[in-house]
């Protein structure tokens, strides 16, 4: 059982399931049946005690009559009636006096009560005349029964037979058969008990089925599944589409799975894509993988060598023996880099680089050996080439040394001057001939060079003789010039001074112009002043005018008064005489004021008339003098151009001058030159006298020694004069000024 | 009194004036007032000799131009000309003038009645001729110089 259990996930969910249902089932069933009986019994209570109630009621009537017969008919109809159920009425001493049961009068009611604790309260009862709430069973005897008591107080109504004494006078005791009820009680319980077996059963048998769905298969599939992966079987993979925990687990799984397919190919494809030769062993140097350059390298199939060939048996190497990685990574975990070794094949050694590594599992155990060999065979073969080209260099260069050598020696006899000397020929028509053969050449030419040069020094010579004798004729000259140039230079001076005199003089003629156009504005302003006086003078006449004609009225009015007067001065006859020649003297008055006023205006307008002659010959003379100004102006601006043109004639002098001592400058670098051109002749002499000297000191060949010493003496010669004529015509007197036509 | 002395006796006060170049004189007596000449009224459908009317002080007087009465040349305004009021038969009016000289007083010595000239010509209102210091003078009758038909325009004007 338990090994099941173990085992299988199907026996414990089982078991749980047994376990849980029945537990629950049970605790249902019990509560349930207890409920049930408690039910029936209180049902039954409430019955024995509304039979006892009717009871009493029922004999109540002829108790208090004394009517015995009626009562015991009343119980005899009870016992006819009901079946099972015993009505007894004691008194307080527990005496049954009436009972539905005939037999039972007179006894002692203890004799049907059996239940001890019925009896206890029965007592109790009947002293104090309170009836228990609850029923008593009775179990004791054949037939179980209920028991309901009811107390028989003593009321007024009992009083004339029983007295006052007493409270309680005796009690009603209702018994009831409850057999019907234990056999519907039993009943119930077994069908209750049925009913619950069937239902844990059923339960058990759900919870298992979906159990076995749901999780233990799905689960053993997995397993089976995993189990494929572990033997090495990566192409598993399950579908679902549940989003539970199993669902996850699934997923996870197939992503799993993936994955380390992936790192599979991962490792795969690194193993396939390296293209050097390689393989694999297991810890025994059996060799369980190679490739196919391996393949290539030493000629055998895969075939007869996976899993049936060493490694020692393929590579030899003197690492075998004491470097073996494999023994060096048991102990340390070491690597071995590049070390020789040799491949047999088809009976011939191949170098070879071996190189590995321990392969070890996720524990860290060594499970194999990785070997790399890589073909160095076309680099032995390189490092041979080298090595001869290397020796056969080493000839080169002693050959060439001695060559060299040679050719040294020659060029220190070349350099003490001897050009007589040849380089050996050894016929081999190597670079070391042709570069003998091209020294001779040019040790033939540089003897022809020098022999030329000689000669051409020689000429030189002579040359430079020659331009010491002109240069001296040229410097006279050059000095003559320079005195001329000079002469025209103090004349140019001269005439510069008078320019200048003469641009002062139109700058004084300019400020007088200036200043007569400023007299002559001075005269206008005046002009201007008089003839605003003169406007002034005619507003004032004008006013005059006004006055006179203000007058004129006032005298014409007096003359009309004085008329008036002299009128009425008549009208009154002899009376008015005397007023008439006041009168008339008034009108006199105002005649001779009239007059007067004509006089005063004749004479304003005369003078008026004057005003205005005089305004026109102010204005006449402003014209004028504004004319006059013009004409100082257009003065001033000649005067000004005649100044600019001073000043532009005196620029241009100026430049001249600068021109002529242009000139000046280029004589006396003229004069420079001619004197350099003197020294460097000299310098040439002498240099030519150098030439010949180095000439001389070289032997070559073709040179006779008579003639070289005839050309010696010849060059000597030549010195000797140059240096004599130039000492002859140094500069001389430069004031000279004749023959200046000449230059 | 005085007409009848003045008809028989030429001698007394004469009031002068000049009038385009030639110098009148009335009597001074019938003279009222001498005043400047200002702007006249015309009064329409009146006669030429009538040139208006003026506001005196009050009083309504038509003027009465001579220079239209002797066919003399019709001068434009001037503001020296006066206006001599003269009492023309009762009836007081303004008579235009150039400029009005003196009043003077004429003896019989210097007077001379009127020569009898050309019947045709109506000079019945110029009484005689004066001198005064080599001048002639004019002397005029302003009881005559108006025709009826005047008189009785220059009353209607008085009356309106």
């Amino acid at each position: 059982m338990l090994h099941l259990m173990r085992r299988y996930l199907r026996a414990k969910i089982l078991l749980a399931l047994i376990v849980l249902v029945t537990f629950i089932m049970g605790i249902v069933i019990y509560v349930n049946i207890h409920s049930q009986e408690r039910s029936l019994f209180k049902k039954a209570h409430e019955f024995s005690s509304d039979i006892a109630r009717l009871t009493y009621a029922g004999i109540k009537r002829p108790m208090a009559r004394g009517n015995s017969e009626m009562v015991e008919e009343q119980l005899k109809h009870i016992k006819d009636s009901m079946e099972g159920v015993e009505v007894y009425i004691c008194d307080f001493d527990k005496k049954i006096i009436y009972a539905s049961q005939p037999e039972a009068i007179n006894h002692p009611i203890s004799e049907f009560i059996f239940n001890e604790e019925a009896r206890k309260y029965l007592e109790e009862m009947l002293e104090t005349g309170h009836a228990p709430s609850v029923a008593f069973e009775e179990k004791m005897s054949k037939k179980p029964s209920l028991a309901v008591f009811l107390p028989i107080f003593n009321e007024k109504r009992c009083y004339h037979c029983h007295g006052t004494s007493r409270k309680v006078l005796g009690g009603l005791i209702v018994k009831q058969s409850i057999t019907g009820i234990y056999d519907t009680i039993h009943s119930l319980r077994n069908h209750n008990v049925l009913i619950g077996i069937g239902g844990i059963l059923g339960l058990i048998c759900l919870g298992y089925f979906f159990s076995v769905k749901w999780i233990s298969r799905p689960t053993r599939e997995l397993a089976e599944k995993t189990a494929r992966i572990a033997e090495g079987d990566f192409s598993v993979s399950m579908t679902t589409d549940r989003e539970d925990s199993i669902g996850i687990l699934i997923k996870n799984f197939n992503i799993m799975t993936k994955k380390i397919k992936d790192q599979i190919e991962y490792a795969n494809s690194l193993k396939f894509s390296i293209p050097e030769p390689f393989f694999i062993t297991d810890p025994d140097f059996t060799i369980t993988y190679m490739n196919e350059a391996l393949e290539r390298l030493i000629g055998h199939p895969r075939s007869e060598v996976e899993g049936k060939k060493k490694c020692y048996e393929i590579v030899k190497s003197d690492l075998c023996e004491t470097d073996c990685f494999f023994k060096k990574a048991v102990k340390s975990g070491g690597v071995i880099m590049g070390r020789r070794g040799n491949v047999k094949r088809d009976g011939r050694d191949i170098p070879v680089i071996i190189s590995g590594a321990p392969l070890k599992d996720s524990t860290g155990r060594i499970w194999g050996g990785f070997h790399f060999l890589r073909d160095i065979s076309m680099e032995v073969e390189a490092e041979k080439a080298i090595k001869e080209a290397a020796a056969k260099e080493e000839a080169q260069r002693i050959y060439l040394e001695r060559r060299v050598k040679k050719l040294a020696d020659l060029f220190a006899k070349i350099a003490q001057g001897d050009l007589t000397g040849r380089a050996e020929m050894e016929g081999k028509g190597d670079m070391m001939d042709k570069l003998a053969h091209h020294i001779n050449e040019m040790l033939d030419n540089i003897s022809k060079i020098i022999e030329q040069a000689k000669e051409e020094a020689l000429l030189v010579a002579e040359r430079a003789s020659e331009i010491s004798a002109n240069n001296q004729d040229l410097s006279k000259r050059t000095q003559k010039q320079a005195v001329s140039v000079e002469e025209v230079s103090a004349a140019i001076q001269e005439m510069t001074a008078i320019i200048n005199q003469n641009a002062k003089n139109t700058a004084k003629v300019n400020e007088l112009a200036r200043l007569a156009v400023n007299a002559a504005k001075e005269g206008g302003k005046i002009a201007m002043d008089a003839i605003s006086s003169m406007e002034r003078i005619e507003k004032m006449s004008n006013r005059i005018a006004e006055i006179i004609n203000l007058v004129n009225e006032i005298t014409f009015q007096t003359k009309l008064l004085s008329l008036n007067a002299s009128v009425e001065a008549a009208r009154a006859g002899e009376q008015g005489k005397g007023f008439a020649v006041i009168a008339s003297e008034i009108k006199e008055l105002a005649i001779r004021s009239t007059e007067s006023a004509q006089d005063i205006q004749s004479l304003l307008q005369e003078s008026t008339a004057k005003v205005s002659e005089g305004i026109n010959f102010v204005n006449t003379t402003s014209e004028n003098l504004q004319k006059i100004i013009n004409h100082i102006t257009k003065v001033s601006e000649l005067i000004a151009e005649i100044a600019m043109a001073s000043k532009q004639q005196t620029k241009e002098i100026e430049h001249i001058n600068e021109t002529v001592t242009e000139i000046n400058k280029v004589i006396q670098q003229n004069a420079a030159f001619v004197e350099e051109l003197t020294s460097a002749s000299e310098r040439l002499s002498n240099e030519a006298d150098v030439l010949l000297e180095l000439t001389r000191g070289f032997i070559t060949s073709e040179t006779s020694s008579t003639e070289v010493k005839e050309r010696e003496f010849l060059a000597d010669h030549l010195i000797k004069k140059a240096g004599l004529k130039e000492v002859a015509d140094s500069p001389r007197d430069l004031d000279s000024g004749e023959k200046f036509e000449e230059f | 009194m005085e007409e009848e002395k003045g008809q028989n006796q030429l001698e007394g006060y004469y009031l002068t004036f000049r009038l385009a170049n030639e110098v009148y004189a009335i009597n001074a007596i019938k003279v009222r007032e001498i005043t400047r000449y200002q702007k006249v009224t015309r009064v329409p459908r009146l006669s030429p000799v009538i040139k208006g009317i003026i506001n005196l002080r009050g009083t309504i007087l038509p003027i009465f131009d001579l220079r239209v009465k002797f066919d003399l040349e019709i001068k434009v305004e001037d503001t020296k000309a006066m206006v001599i009021i003269v009492e023309i038969l009762g009836r007081l009016m303004g008579v235009l003038v150039d400029d009005v000289i003196d009043v003077i007083y004429l003896d019989d010595s210097s007077l001379q009645a009127t020569p009898s000239l050309s019947p045709k010509i109506k000079a019945d209102f110029i009484k005689a001729f004066g001198k005064k210091n080599d001048d002639l003078i004019i002397l005029l009758d302003m009881d005559k110089i108006l025709s009826l038909e005047e008189l009785e325009e220059i009353d209607a004007v008085n009356e309106a």
